[in-house]
């Protein structure tokens, strides 16, 4: 149970963070901007919080996000298994990037959100947990 | 290698390597990988083929049942045994097993293998259960490195030269790769060869990493087979001491073997044919037997404060064997292990306690041996070595492996395909199939497509056929071989197309099947094993259920994307249609299909055309 708590949300942070730093990218960036809804355009809204301003920034949120999903791993197993437990995690997450951005991408603030949220909760849960 | 005998670019080279050295090797890769995968859960499906095991009732009893029962068996059937062990259900066996050394033979040879008897053990009544005959998981992991039926050393050269071909595509693939980085999570789907080219990009790039270690790390495991000279060089021919360094131990002690002999007579001295234990017989040596004290027994009573203790130590649930050295004798001791370590950098050696009976028979908790670290390279070995094997991982990072080896499967097999997508314009161009290009079709469904039906179908035999059969395991086998190469034949005799949808239909089909098969036949239902807490059948048959999924969703797509090939398939559609002696008056998607297809395969069109 602790370990799925732990895959939930730190493959959930994966996510958030490929898809913030794929923001970042060229042939993604247009579709990301076009996908943030307008009314939104002052509210607080953490997808364009997290890419608004430029590329680099986008790309410093994702690697942190990065850094946040491979911490509980790192808490929890030796450092070898987990670097090997987060990269599996992370080909899964990749995946998911990747097929977001071909069949929904006006998806992409919304999946950065709830992977957010799905994210802490787990984390919450596998901090519960012990 | 251009014939216009231009310069050619680094990118160039490197992709006529990678597309010839992954062509070559490419089938066989494809098992390696499927089985290699299919490994990670060996010990499930050896647990999946014995149905009889499914039904122990251990997984539901308590600890101290378990004990009662293991040990009352040691007792009456191996009571002069040198070693017990007693494996208890945990997440990879849901049952209860015992097993132990039986003295040699009299009269067999000094410093033979001591043979270990293992029986599985219903956890209510304590009676032995006997499974079927099958050599269940073993047989698709021994496949996976060393085929079958032909020398194992053969083998094990063949397969290695095929990993090493491995690893010079994936290197040759990543410098081919043009955008690496920009096309990090590009799909671009129905544009034909494009598609393909991202999709055998994505499931590469994206578990880089492991295809990598996976890759070296099969070479590593064989390493002292494909390089053994210096260690030749260095150890004169002392093989054994050269194995016992490289695994951090202490050489094995000549004298203490020479032991063995002369002891065997003394019903006393049981106990010390340590072999092949490592650590264990060298510390056992160092012990001193104490004929006069009375010889203490092991029991449920003894056993269960020590298991309280790890519980306390460890949390509960931990301890997945018990293994006790020289019961009954004045050197009892008795150890606690876990299933697994978590360190790589140990290969996942698990933690133990360790206890020794003094002479009243109460139990000493021994301070362990402050274990060696091993060295950087010793260290780097064993990481990349125990990813390999998987023995460490728990069912969440299992399953993870899974996963991850699933995409390993995928990119062999769409880059397989990418070949034959990449040469249809110019097929098409040529209003001809070059044989080559045939063979490389027939050879992808047979492999692709025919291996998980022969797996499917190795599976389905282990259920029904008859379980008193003589010869049940090599009847097993045989089937899987056939229906392999049945499927090779199918692949031959059928058009390109219409081969990988039936095959992969009734991989899908078998595949969904199997839960149900194995359920009607004696195994535990999917369910219930969920609810039990059985995960060794339960994780087979999600995993069947995956492929099956898998492979319908190959089958589906191959209806759907039918209108995606039309442009591709054009010029091959109008060569088709002369050639046709039906005039083809509207083209139907379906009709573009078959014809691409049939003008692909000049000699089927022209026999099914006589049949008809």
């Amino acid at each position: 149970m602790n370990t799925a708590a732990l895959f939930v949300g730190s493959s959930a942070f994966a996510l958030a963070a490929f898809i913030v730093l794929s923001a970042g990218m060229d042939r993604h960036r247009e579709d990301f901007l076009a996908a943030l809804p307008a009314d939104l355009t002052h509210g607080i809204n953490p997808a364009r919080a997290l890419t608004h301003t430029n590329a680099g920034h986008a790309r410093m949120c994702g690697w942190l996000l990065l850094a946040a999903s491979f911490a509980p791993c790192l808490w929890q197993w030796p450092a070898a298994l987990a670097a090997l437990v987060w990269l599996g995690l992370l080909s899964v997450a990749g995946v998911a990037t990747g097929l977001m951005w071909t069949y929904a991408p006006q998806r992409a603030p919304h999946t950065v959100h709830t992977a957010l949220a799905v994210g802490a909760l787990a984390a919450c849960v596998w901090a519960a947990m012990g | 290698m251009r014939a216009d005998a231009k310069p050619e670019g680094l990118r160039q080279a490197m992709s006529w390597l990678h597309t010839w050295s992954s062509l070559v090797l490419g089938w066989l890769l494809f098992a390696v990988f499927l089985l290699g995968t299919v490994s990670f859960l060996r010990l499930e499906f050896d647990e999946w083929m014995r149905p009889e095991l499914q039904h122990s009732r251990a997984a539901q009893a308590t600890q101290a049942q378990l004990l009662e029962v293991a040990l009352a068996h040691l007792h009456q059937q191996a009571p002069t045994s040198a070693n017990w062990t007693v494996s208890l259900p945990g997440d990879r066996q849901s049952m209860l097993a015992v097993s132990w050394r039986k003295p040699p033979e009299p009269g067999a040879a000094p410093g033979g293998r001591p043979v270990t008897v293992t029986h599985y053990l219903q956890a209510d009544t304590g009676q032995v259960i006997t499974p079927r005959e099958t050599r269940g998981g073993g047989f698709l992991y021994r496949f996976h490195f060393e085929l079958y039926a032909m020398p194992r050393i053969w083998a094990r050269w063949i397969v290695s030269i095929a990993t090493a071909a491995m690893l010079v595509a994936i290197i040759s693939g990543v410098i081919t790769h043009k955008k690496i980085f920009s096309d990090f999570f590009t799909f671009r789907p129905k544009k034909g060869q494009r598609s393909w080219l991202d999709a055998h990009n994505a499931s590469a790039v994206l578990s880089l990493p492991f295809h990598f270690v996976i890759t070296l790390s099969g070479l590593l495991l064989l390493m002292n087979m494909l390089l053994p000279w210096t260690a030749q060089y260095v150890y004169e021919g002392q093989g054994q001491q050269f194995l016992a360094e490289l695994r951090g131990q202490t050489p094995p002690q000549p004298a203490s073997n020479a032991q063995n002999p002369a002891r065997q007579g003394e019903g006393a001295a049981r106990g010390s044919q340590g072999q092949g234990q490592g650590q264990n017989s060298s510390r056992r040596t160092a012990e001193q037997a104490q004929p006069s004290a009375p010889a203490p027994t092991v029991s449920a009573a003894m056993v269960t404060p020590l298991l309280e203790h790890a519980a306390a130590q460890w949390g509960p649930g931990q301890v997945a064997r018990i293994i006790i050295d020289a019961p009954n004798t004045a050197r009892t001791s008795i150890e606690l292990r876990q299933e697994t370590g978590e360190t790589l950098s140990q290969r996942g050696a698990p933690l133990a306690l360790r206890w020794r009976l003094d002479p009243s028979g109460e139990p000493q908790l021994q301070t362990p041996k402050e274990a060696t670290p091993p060295s950087f390279i010793r260290a780097t070995y064993n990481i990349l070595t125990a990813t390999h094997l998987g023995r460490f991982a728990e069912p969440a990072v299992r399953w993870l492996l899974v996963i991850a080896g699933l995409s390993g499967v995928f990119m062999v097999a769409s880059g397989m395909v990418l070949w034959v997508v990449k040469r249809l314009p110019q097929r098409a161009k040529e209003g001809r199939t070059p044989r080559g290009h045939r063979l490389v079709e027939i050879l992808n469904v047979a492999a692709i497509a025919g291996l998980p039906l022969a797996m499917a179908a190795y599976m389905g035999a282990n259920r029904l056929l008859p379980v008193e059969m003589a010869a049940r395991a090599d009847a097993e086998i045989r089937v899987f071989f056939l229906v392999w190469l049945a499927a090779l034949a199918h692949a031959a005799i059928r058009p390109h197309r219409s081969a990988w949808r039936e095959q992969m239909l009734a991989a899908a089909a078998a595949f969904g099947a199997l839960p149900i098969v194995g359920a009607v036949t004696g195994g535990v239902a999917l369910p219930l094993a969920l609810i039990r807490g059985q995960w060794g059948p339960a994780s087979v048959d999600v995993f069947c259920l995956l492929l099956a999924a898998s492979c319908a969703v190959v089958v589906w797509w191959l209806d759907r994307a039918k209108p995606a090939v039309k442009s591709a398939m054009k010029p091959a559609v109008k060569a088709a249609a002369k050639a046709s002696p039906k005039p083809v008056a509207k083209p139907t998607t379906k009709a573009v299909v078959q014809a691409a297809a049939s003008s692909a395969t000049p000699t089927i069109t022209t026999m099914q055309e006589s049949q008809a």
